[in-house]
């Protein structure tokens, strides 16, 4: 074997233990340890460690729902293009956009929040100019989140009314 | 042992199950930068879901200017799954100079990548598993067969060494199994309720389980069977007597997925990747009895 040999076998080794220490259920200081020698290659997305509904399948479906309350307290859901709003789900076709919309709750997505609740005040806005009605006034921003807990086994089917939490919130009352 | 690892990893083989996973993942690119073309309006352009000021703000956009200068504009952003859709192209018909297909599946990797850069909340576990395979892709002799290279050349196809090959294969397999060593973390997966709340996503369903097929006991079964498949299929798929039926019933779990969940192109990533496990020798009989070789 020769030194070539060697440096590719070497690089077989190491690509190797790229796949496998990534998944291995060890914490702390031995994780941090292990995955030491392989940090620019996992932060450049080489290393496997995600697996679909694991370690638990979600018990409900929570998507995020930007919206404006209005002057009378009442809040007014506003549909965003692709992307489901719980009157209806199917808009978000395709994972990419499912994806989206359930990352859109966690922590990773406070950045996007603000930006998303702008377009879609712009849209409300929009749709509200080109109506007869009387103008309305929003007063605040709401980015939430709704979360369609699940039936139990055996249990009915029917549709339960989404559990809300407010993510983010602006005020519109001032200019 | 130093023999079984050389005889694994170095061990001539037919490549025609490559060249086929090849022609699949060129596919997959190109259809995922088609995906990425009709959605750019919603969460690539400057003015999508998530704006480039707020993204150029954010944590995600610190690492690069070169970054944030590329995703200001429309017309580069554009540019940008344009390249990406046609690394996919070069990678299925299999371009002759000799880089020019490695290049492009490296290339194909860095554009995904950068592309999931610039809105990080559409990433799912497809993107990274496509990824990797197709880094390992340019570490192999994938245009032998069933490429423009090949066509071109008047020399038939031939049994080369493609240890990346094998590595690919490894890391399927180590997939499988350790997906299942995640999944008996979790109460519903040991207690045979899991596929009571996946088909229950409202977001991910596609289609309403028939009532027949939807009782506690059906999804117990589908539960357990789920985690049979995947940790006895991650395992079988390397013994030449259990890995066709391993390889159906992991074909099956994707394909009865598909049918019922919204999963973009995870399904079909992952059943593009079984191929790879399929002897070249048995491909190229297929492809012949189909009049493709």
């Amino acid at each position: 074997m020769d030194t070539t040999d060697l440096i590719a076998n070497a690089a077989i080794l190491f690509a190797l233990g790229l796949m496998i220490v990534p998944s291995l259920p060890v914490h702390g200081a031995l994780r941090r340890a292990l995955r030491a020698p392989y940090g620019p290659f996992l932060r450049a997305g080489l290393g496997y460690r995600w697996s679909m509904y694991s370690p638990d399948v979600p018990l409900a479906t929570q998507i995020t729902v930007v919206g404006v309350r209005l002057e009378d307290g009442s809040f007014e859901l506003i549909p965003l293009d692709g992307l489901d709003d719980g009157a209806e789900f199917g808009k978000a076709r395709g994972l990419r956009l499912v994806s989206f919309q359930w990352a859109l709750s966690q922590e990773k997505a406070t950045f996007a929040w603000p930006g998303l609740a702008n377009t879609a005040l712009r849209r409300w806005r929009e749709r509200e100019a080109r109506t007869d009605a009387p103008p309305r006034t929003p007063t605040a921003l709401e980015v939430r989140e709704h979360r369609y807990v699940s039936p139990l086994p055996g249990e009915a089917e029917d549709r339960p009314e989404p559990e809300v939490r407010t993510l983010w919130s602006r005020s519109l009352s001032t200019p | 042992m130093i023999e079984a690892w050389l005889s694994f990893f170095w061990s001539p083989t037919d490549l025609t199950s490559l060249a086929v996973f090849r022609v699949l993942a060129g596919c997959l690119v190109v259809a995922d930068a088609l995906s990425y073309a009709s959605l750019r309006r919603l969460l690539l352009d400057p003015a999508s879901y998530v704006p480039h000021d707020d993204w150029s703000a954010s944590q995600h956009a610190n690492r690069s200017s070169l970054l944030r200068a590329l995703f200001a504009r429309r017309g580069s952003t554009m540019a940008l799954v344009a390249a990406y859709g046609l690394c996919g192209l070069v990678l299925a018909v299999g371009f002759p100079p000799p880089l020019v297909v490695p290049l492009a599946s490296i290339l194909a990797f860095a554009l995904s990548r950068t592309l999931r850069q610039r809105n990080p909340l559409v990433a799912h576990s497809g993107d990274i598993l496509l990824g990797i395979l197709l880094v390992l892709l340019a570490f192999t002799p994938c245009t032998e067969t069933l490429s423009l290279a090949a066509t071109r050349s008047a020399a038939p196809p031939q049994r080369l060494a493609a240890p990346a090959l094998r590595l690919m294969q490894v890391q399927l397999s180590v997939l499988y199994t350790t997906s299942v060593l995640y999944k008996l973390r979790g109460a519903t997966w040991r207690k045979g309720t899991a596929t009571h709340y996946v088909v229950r996503l409202l977001g991910h369903r596609k289609r309403r389980l028939p009532a027949a097929l939807d009782t506690p006991a059906s999804h117990r079964v589908a539960t357990y069977a789920t985690l049979a498949v995947e940790f006895g299929g991650g395992l079988l798929v390397w013994f030449p007597a259990t890995r066709y039926p391993a390889l159906l019933a992991l074909a099956g779990l994707h394909l009865t997925l598909q049918l019922l969940m919204r999963m973009h192109l995870f399904q079909w990533i992952m059943l593009s990747a079984l191929v790879l496990f399929i002897p070249g020798e048995d491909m190229a009989r297929f492809l012949d009895w189909l009049g493709l070789l």
